[in-house]
């Protein structure tokens, strides 16, 4: 946090003397806030340095990145092949691989998934969906 | 303010079909984001948020509203079977609803938090309508100076009342407000903290920030936790529909109770950052403390379930009367309604009350007409109800990703906005498993374009004279006030800490 405001408020100094009131008003006192609850942490971590991430810790911490990788995993499929390709194989490949989900329920899951999105969105509300670079590349 | 406007607004909802179609969806989706632990309102409109895209703007603005109105009457039943509470402010309702859950009281107990929801709903809305007259020449009298004091007042409540720690809370605000300044600056035209990105150039998408923030933070956390949401056995959840009547006329018996705690929860849902915790826990301690025989307390008296129950509900007609008027959101819940309300093309603030006097109504009634209709629905498939708690999180999670990643999309048409969601999912992430307060980001991020206008607008007028205003010293001293009340809290909690 102290890198971002201390980040932004350097990038402010280039505005206009009216475009970079408000970041200064915000932003310089952010950057001191975050300070001090910098020097209240480390204060309170050389106060009772403990040992290091639990076992526990280090597990929740192993799933949370694995989550996240799924998440760019999606992000990734989706902006490659679009949402109506890359939903449903994101959704068995989720199911299956990471909830370890039997084959029939992953495939229940996806197939619903995908007839729900293309009714509501394409069908219903006739939104346009980002159709993937890959098949936009393809088929034009 | 006519009547017939009034009465045109409850004609106008009740005679739509599509309007009651919405309310009828939003009623079922809003009670079942209550009644998984772990998913609340916030989240129930952040996912809500791609499929209100294209809709008329009182269409989507009811069924948001209707969606959100329910939520804790969903959310009383893990509460009062499992002693889980679905979302935060129904944890006071296990107090006595669990207790009488254990003494097979659990259909009585179900039935009088509906009956107190549903009450507690009519009765905040009925609030809120009250209050609009008396409103609306104080509202109109607001000039730029006092809705940028008044857009600092409402980051320093959320801040101040949303986590331990003051400086977590004014650092994340203040961030929000940073993020708010990216794009184009509104009086001189400079592109700010854009990096040469034209999605950037209309700033920092409110909806995909609020996706990232909440919803992917939430379904990481529910993957680490892994399993079902709720970790109780099933024989709880049986209760016949008889002990449900019984139940809701317990409401009725203690109606001088309910009147009482409604209208307190309508009153604190109109402060903002005060929020639903406060609510349930003040009217709780209301019922025992004017109670005659306080000692049943605790351990499965229907008060107890019924005090937390109205104020849950009615607080959210009065958190909609900053939320619409002032642009203030009344709770954290409401900071993204109202995110998703300018979304739909609503502008709340003291123009809503004489240009949009109708759409007020509207919902109004909405949030009338889905805690009645709420409270029939529930009657239902009350047997079912209950076993939401039992879904395992596992095939939440990448539906839910989907649909953050839609709603992203939707909202802009960028698809750099799905590369944000990657940035502010962690950040998130970070700042929830650390025990950062999220909300004050989307306050700073609402209330910073906000500011910004406002300042700009109250310095041209009056320099910096504007804040020796005899409103701008008000709001002065009320900015003072909530951080001194909340050092005051912080502090007496401490020494009650030591004492203890």
């Amino acid at each position: 946090m102290l890198a971002i405001f201390a980040g932004m408020v350097a990038m402010a100094v280039g505005f206009p003397a009216e475009g970079r009131f408000l970041p200064f008003v915000i932003g310089i006192p952010g950057t001191v806030l975050c300070a001090i609850q910098l020097a209240i942490e480390v204060d309170a971590a050389r106060r009772d340095p403990g040992g290091g991430l639990s076992d526990g810790e280090r597990r929740k911490l192993r799933t949370a990145g694995i989550l996240f990788c799924w998440l760019v995993a999606f992000m990734t499929a989706i902006l490659l092949f679009g949402f109506l390709y890359a939903m449903p194989v994101a959704l068995f490949a989720f199911l299956r691989l990471q909830q370890r989900e039997p084959l029939i329920l992953s495939l229940a899951l996806s197939a619903g998934g995908l007839v729900g999105m293309w009714f509501i969105f394409d069908v219903m509300l006739r939104l346009p969906l980002h159709g993937g670079f890959v098949i936009e590349w393809l088929f034009g | 303010m006519g009547l017939d406007l009034v009465l045109s607004s409850l004609i106008g909802l009740v005679t739509s079909p599509t309007l009651i179609g919405l309310i009828l969806i939003a009623i079922p989706i809003g009670m079942f984001f209550g009644a998984v632990p772990g998913l609340g309102g916030k989240l129930g409109i952040v996912l809500l948020i791609p499929f209100v895209f294209g809709m008329d703007m009182t269409a989507g603005a009811v069924f948001l509203l209707a969606m959100h109105a329910v939520v804790h009457t969903g959310g009383s039943v893990p509460s009062i079977l499992f002693g889980v509470p679905g979302t935060g402010p129904d944890a006071a309702t296990i107090m006595d609803g669990f207790p009488m859950a254990q003494k097979g009281e659990a259909g009585r107990a179900l039935g009088a938090s509906l009956g107190a929801s549903g009450l507690g709903g009519v009765i905040g809305a009925a609030v809120l309508a009250v209050l609009i007259p008396v409103l609306a020449p104080v509202v109109l009298a607001f000039s730029p100076a006092e809705f940028f004091l008044l857009a600092i007042l409402g980051i320093t409540f959320i801040a101040s009342l949303s986590g331990n720690s003051l400086i977590k809370g004014m650092i994340v605000g203040a961030f929000g407000l940073m993020i708010a300044f990216v794009g184009m600056d509104p009086q001189t035209g400079v592109a700010r903290f854009t990096f040469g990105q034209l999605f950037l150039w209309d700033g920092v998408d409110l909806i995909t920030a609020i996706l990232a923030m909440f919803a992917v933070p939430e379904m990481i956390a529910l993957g680490v936790k892994g399993g079902s949401v709720s970790a109780v056995t099933r024989d709880a959840a049986n209760y016949s529909i008889r002990d449900v009547v019984v139940g809701m006329g317990d409401v009725f018996r203690h109606w001088w109770l309910s009147l009482r705690t409604s209208i307190i929860g309508a009153v604190i849902g109109m402060i903002p950052g005060l929020g639903g915790d406060a609510a349930s826990w003040i009217c709780y301690g209301h019922a025992v403390q004017s109670s005659k025989t306080p000692e049943r307390f605790g351990k499965g008296a229907v008060e107890g379930v019924i005090a937390p129950e109205t104020a849950n509900n009615s607080k959210e007609g009065g958190s909609l009367l900053p939320t619409l008027f002032f642009g203030v959101p009344g709770s954290s819940g409401m900071a993204i309604l109202l995110g998703a309300l300018i979304m739909l093309g609503i502008q709340p603030g003291p123009r809503m009350i004489v240009e949009n006097l109708d759409l007020v109504w509207t919902l109004i009634w909405a949030l009338v007409l889905a805690n009645v209709l709420a409270v029939v629905m529930f009657l239902g498939v009350a047997r079912w109800v209950g076993l939401l708690a039992f879904m395992r999180g596992g095939l939440l999670i990448p539906f839910v990703f989907v649909l953050v990643f839609l709603g992203s999309y939707l909202s802009h048409g960028a698809w750099e906005n799905m590369l944000l969601i990657l940035l502010f999912g962690l950040l998130g992430y970070g700042l929830k498993e650390t025990g950062w307060p999220r909300p004050p980001f989307v306050i700073g991020l609402v209330l910073g374009p906000i500011a910004e206008v406002s300042l700009h607008q109250a310095m041209a007028i009056w320099g910096p004279a504007f804040l020796m205003r005899p409103l701008s010293l008000v709001f002065l001293a009320l900015i003072g006030g909530s951080i001194a009340f909340y050092l005051w809290r912080r502090g007496r909690r401490r020494s009650l800490e030591i004492g203890a």
